[in-house]
């Protein structure tokens, strides 16, 4: 029986291929692209390095804090030292620890809201878009009302209203980032309900909850997939600037934003240090996750 | 020859791997003839078209080779890209397979091509107008004046694929390159559109250089042609000559493909070359029918060599190919 | 081929479908009393040029899209009758297999997963679809390990192949081909050919043969109907209507097949036999007969009068009252 072997490139040219072996000729899919624009350039590199860093943080942060983090103590506003690498805040508290403490609160929101404002904009855009009807419209049509919201002020309402519980600033965070999703999705299956193969699963037999779920989605998840980093690179600011505003996040729980806003005051005495390694800090992070998000977007743009 | 293509090679590059989508092809148009370039997808033939003038695809690049136009040298010259893109549509026309996408959907038909004729002669409005209906006129289109304000998406497939031609017409280019011109076009208007633009392009003197895997078209329009395989130039001959007696398993395949597949038996096998890696010796030697290695055929390259005046073919068993060959021929 | 006197598998009658068009009240008529019937075995093609409506036929017998009147039969079954489950169910015995492989697979899924989706409906366990998809592509001639790869890895015509593989795995009755090989080189073609027929004579299946190219129905097809803007116009076993074709459109589409003989070059110059002018919009169809704008034996009788189907000798339907006693054609076969 015939055997398939896709050419590697290398093949030792000089050795003609037995005539028994047929040679398929291999075009690289689209992950495959992605793959290799992180393995060939330097920045998604990097950006993969803090991105794996700062969730390494988020797991082991409080752990590894040299010191307590929310203890004051009496060495207050103690500028960087060799024991101190980051110096101390106005509590007397170890400004390093606090900062690699925070990504558990951080990134957790981030990843949390985001992962929620995915997964059901996504389902609404889905199964709205592919079904179609009244109820479909209905469905996108609420989601564009929703986009309406002013984010900001709709989370600080709400946020202060019921009180700074971490699963509400989650909650808010997916229910404004959940639009965009759906109509990424929306997009996604209009382009792609017309095509020959949708056809050809109808034909087949199979119910349009097995076409949505089986067919459809998998070739609409690219631009979401680029999309969720920028997500969670926002949540982290939308977290930071709530907690900076005083309706986020409270004192003495560790958080970037929450940080930059208590030692903002101090900034007019000389004393940089509570405020501007935090914001380093968030700032790396939201760059890694930018980068990530811009080289898959750019990969999948890019046709072979 | 007017348009001489000289050795020229094309490669383009996927993730890093190399592909030779068009090695080393030499070819000639004389003045007022029409050459067909026949061969299976991804022979190269499309990309050969593009490369010659000039335009590549953005991973893929010109890496040997030269074009040649008259007294000018397209490619492989030091010719800067200003000139190089006033000789484009001016002096070379080009017709590819999609109609509509050559046509700007939001401009009228008719002030795309007068565009063109403006920008490469600098004529005034009126002047360009006139050249424009001209043209429409000339590939068949009733009714020019009226067609001139038409939308690209008001005409059908033939028409459109009519106002594409003139639009390669309309500056009377030297040379005019179809690019499977007709494929998707129904039966009836395929032949009167081929018949309009044969006709177009004797009457403007342009040459015209057919690139088409339909034998149909070659058998009924060009006067000489040239067979590709992997990238390179297989077989060449006048048309007759080669329908009578081709003499590589190539276009042996090529011209058993168009029978009752219980009577082929000198097909290719298996699948296109993978130009990422290609052998020593023959590269069709894992397809072809003949293949000997007492013949050289697993060792060395065969070069382009005649087995009559004008009729080259690139196999070292041409003989036996055609003697096997004229057997199967009606 | 094997034609018994059993029920034909596809029985169409009258069929008509009707489009309107949004925001206006201009109606296109895209099929026009369509009747054809396929046995066990058969291969009836049809042919016509674009706006002919036979695209539009293939996807009325599949239901992919509803008749405006008429009748689809699949085994004596009406199919606009049954509910959605039902319909599922028959959809397993006519299967579709369309022009472009590459559009017809899902880029993003393997081939192998594809055709197991389309197991699905089988009652088969996972292992057992797994091996009846290894057994598919072996049948059609693919390697069992293109399964695992996406179909943007394979040439068109192994994937094409795969297509009439899914197609298989419901063990159809009936298969609509459209325009199956149109979009493949002509090895791969005649590689696809070669495999439906085996196909046939080994399992009985009616082909249902949607194409543009002439030469290639000819060769391949049993019956053959012919379409000119959404009605049948000539309908009856190849070797009549290639020979002798007797509508004038059957005619004129013959002649203008350009044929791989560089004798046909000089035929052409001699002239003769053409269509002149453009099919008419199929928004604002004629009374009479639809070709008389562009024939040249129209009378006023063509012009005025509807045009049915008459029966002309064995097994031939022409829509041309003037049939009978119009010459035939030369009747040059296109592939000779």
């Amino acid at each position: 029986m015939t055997t398939i072997e896709p050419v590697q490139p290398g093949l030792d040219v000089a050795e003609p291929p037995a005539p028994a072996t047929e040679v398929i000729l291999g075009y690289p899919s689209l992950w495959r692209h992605v793959v290799h624009s992180f393995r060939r350039e330097l920045l998604p590199k990097v950006g993969l390095l803090i991105v794996v860093a700062v969730v390494f943080l988020a797991i082991f942060g409080p752990i590894l804090a040299p010191f307590n983090t929310r203890a004051a103590t009496n060495l207050v506003n103690a500028p960087p030292s060799a024991a101190h690498w980051f110096g101390t805040d106005g509590s007397g508290i170890d400004v390093f620890s606090r900062v690699i403490a925070a990504p558990r609160i951080d990134v957790t929101i981030a990843l949390l809201a985001t992962a929620l404002a995915l997964v059901i904009g996504s389902a609404i855009g889905l199964f709205a878009t592919f079904y179609g009807g009244r109820a479909g419209s209905l469905a996108i049509r609420g989601t564009d009302t929703l986009q309406a919201f002013p984010a900001l002020i709709f989370a600080i309402i709400v946020v202060v209203l019921t009180g700074h519980g971490i699963d509400v600033i989650i909650l808010v965070i997916a229910i404004l980032n959940m639009p965009l999703y759906a109509r990424l999705m929306r997009s996604e299956v209009v382009r792609i309900r017309e095509r020959s193969f949708i056809e050809a699963a109808r034909a087949s037999g199979m119910t349009d909850f097995a076409i949505a779920w089986r067919q459809v989605l998998p070739n609409a998840i690219a631009p979401i997939a680029a999309q969720m980093s920028v997500t969670i690179g926002w949540s982290i600011i939308a977290t930071a600037g709530l907690s900076f505003l005083g309706a986020g996040v409270l004192p003495p729980t560790p958080e970037w934003g929450s940080m930059i806003s208590a030692g903002s005051s101090g900034i007019m005495l000389g004393q940089w240090w509570p405020s501007v390694f935090p914001g380093i800090a968030m700032a790396l992070t939201v760059f890694g996750f930018a980068i990530i998000g811009d080289t898959i977007q750019s990969a999948l743009g890019r046709e072979g | 020859m007017l348009f001489e293509v000289a050795e020229l090679s094309v490669e383009y590059t996927v993730l890093d791997e190399v592909r030779r989508a068009v090695n080393s092809v030499s070819l000639g148009v004389a003045s007022g003839e029409v050459v067909g370039v026949v061969g299976e997808s991804g022979s190269g033939k499309s990309t050969l078209a593009l490369a010659t003038l000039g335009l590549t695809r953005r991973n893929a690049r010109i890496t040997a080779g030269s074009v040649r136009l008259g007294d000018r040298q397209l490619v492989g010259g030091q010719l800067p890209d200003s000139e190089l893109r006033q000789i484009r549509g001016r002096r070379i026309g080009l017709i590819t397979q999609n109609a509509r996408g050559s046509l700007n959907p939001t401009v009228r038909v008719g002030k795309q091509i007068a565009t063109v004729f403006a920008t490469h002669t600098g004529a005034r409005p009126r002047a360009a107008r006139d050249a424009a209906i001209d043209a429409l006129r000339l590939v068949g289109i009733n009714d020019p004046e009226r067609r001139f304000d038409a939308y690209p998406h008001e005409l059908s497939g033939g028409m459109a694929q009519r106002a594409v031609i003139a639009m390669a017409t309309v500056c009377r280019p030297d040379v005019v390159i179809a690019d499977e011109a007709t494929s998707r076009l129904d039966v009836t208007i395929q032949a009167q559109i081929l018949d309009d633009l044969q006709r177009t392009v004797q009457e403007v003197g342009s040459s015209l250089l057919l690139i088409t895997q339909d034998l149909g078209v070659i058998a009924n329009y060009a006067d000489r042609l040239y067979v590709m395989n992997a990238g390179e130039v297989v077989e060449t001959a006048p048309t007759a000559e080669l329908f009578g007696s081709p003499g590589h398993p190539a276009s042996v395949s090529l011209l058993e493909s168009q029978l009752d597949p219980a009577e082929q038996e000198f097909r290719l096998r298996g699948l296109p070359v993978d130009t990422r890696a290609l052998p020593a010796g023959c590269w069709l030697q894992a397809r072809c029918p003949f293949v000997d290695s007492e013949a050289d055929c697993t060792t060395v390259h065969p070069p382009l060599a005649d087995v009559e005046p004008g009729h080259q073919v690139r196999c070292h068993r041409a003989s036996v190919v055609a003697s096997r060959a004229a057997e199967l021929a009606r | 081929m094997s034609a018994g006197q059993a029920a034909p598998v596809l029985r169409v009658r009258n069929l008509s479908k009707q489009f309107t068009i949004r925001g206006s009240h201009k109606v296109v008529h895209a099929c026009d009393d369509v009747s054809l019937e396929i046995r066990s075995g058969q291969t009836l093609g049809l042919i016509g040029e674009s706006g002919s409506g036979k695209t539009t036929v293939g996807r009325c017998v599949l239901r992919l899209i509803d008749t405006t009147s008429g009748s689809v039969e699949l085994d004596s079954v009406d199919i606009a009758a049954l509910s959605d489950r039902e319909l599922r169910e028959l959809r397993q015995r006519m299967q579709i297999v369309f022009q472009e492989p590459a559009e017809s697979f899902n880029p993003v899924l393997s081939v192998g997963n594809q055709i197991d989706l389309s197991l699905r409906a089988s009652g088969l366990n996972a292992a057992e679809r797994r091996r009846r998809v290894r057994e598919l592509l072996e049948r059609v001639g693919v390697p069992g390990a293109a399964a695992a790869l996406r179909p943007g890895a394979l040439p068109a015509g192994v994937l094409q192949k795969c297509s009439i593989a899914r197609a298989l795995a419901s063990e159809p009755r009936l298969l609509v081909l459209d325009e199956p090989t149109s979009a493949l080189a002509p090895e791969a073609e005649a590689d696809v050919l070669g495999l439906l027929n085996q196909l046939q004579r080994d399992d009985g299946l009616a082909y249902l043969f949607i194409s543009h190219d002439l030469s290639l129905v000819q060769s391949f097809c049993d019956l053959v109907a012919v379409m000119y803007l959404g009605q049948i116009v000539e309908l009856g076993p190849k070797e009549q209507v290639y020979r002798s074709p007797r509508h004038p459109y059957t005619q004129a589409l013959l002649a203008a097949v350009l044929r791989p003989d560089p004798r046909q070059r000089a035929e052409r110059a001699a002239g003769g036999g053409e269509l002149k002018g453009e099919i008419p919009s199929p928004i604002d169809l004629p009374t009479g007969c639809y070709l008389a704008s562009r024939c040249k034996y129209a009378t006023d009788r063509c012009r005025a009068e509807r045009q049915e189907l008459l029966q002309l000798g064995a097994g031939t339907v022409v829509r041309c009252w003037r049939a009978a006693e119009l010459p035939a054609a030369d009747g040059r076969p296109p592939s000779q």
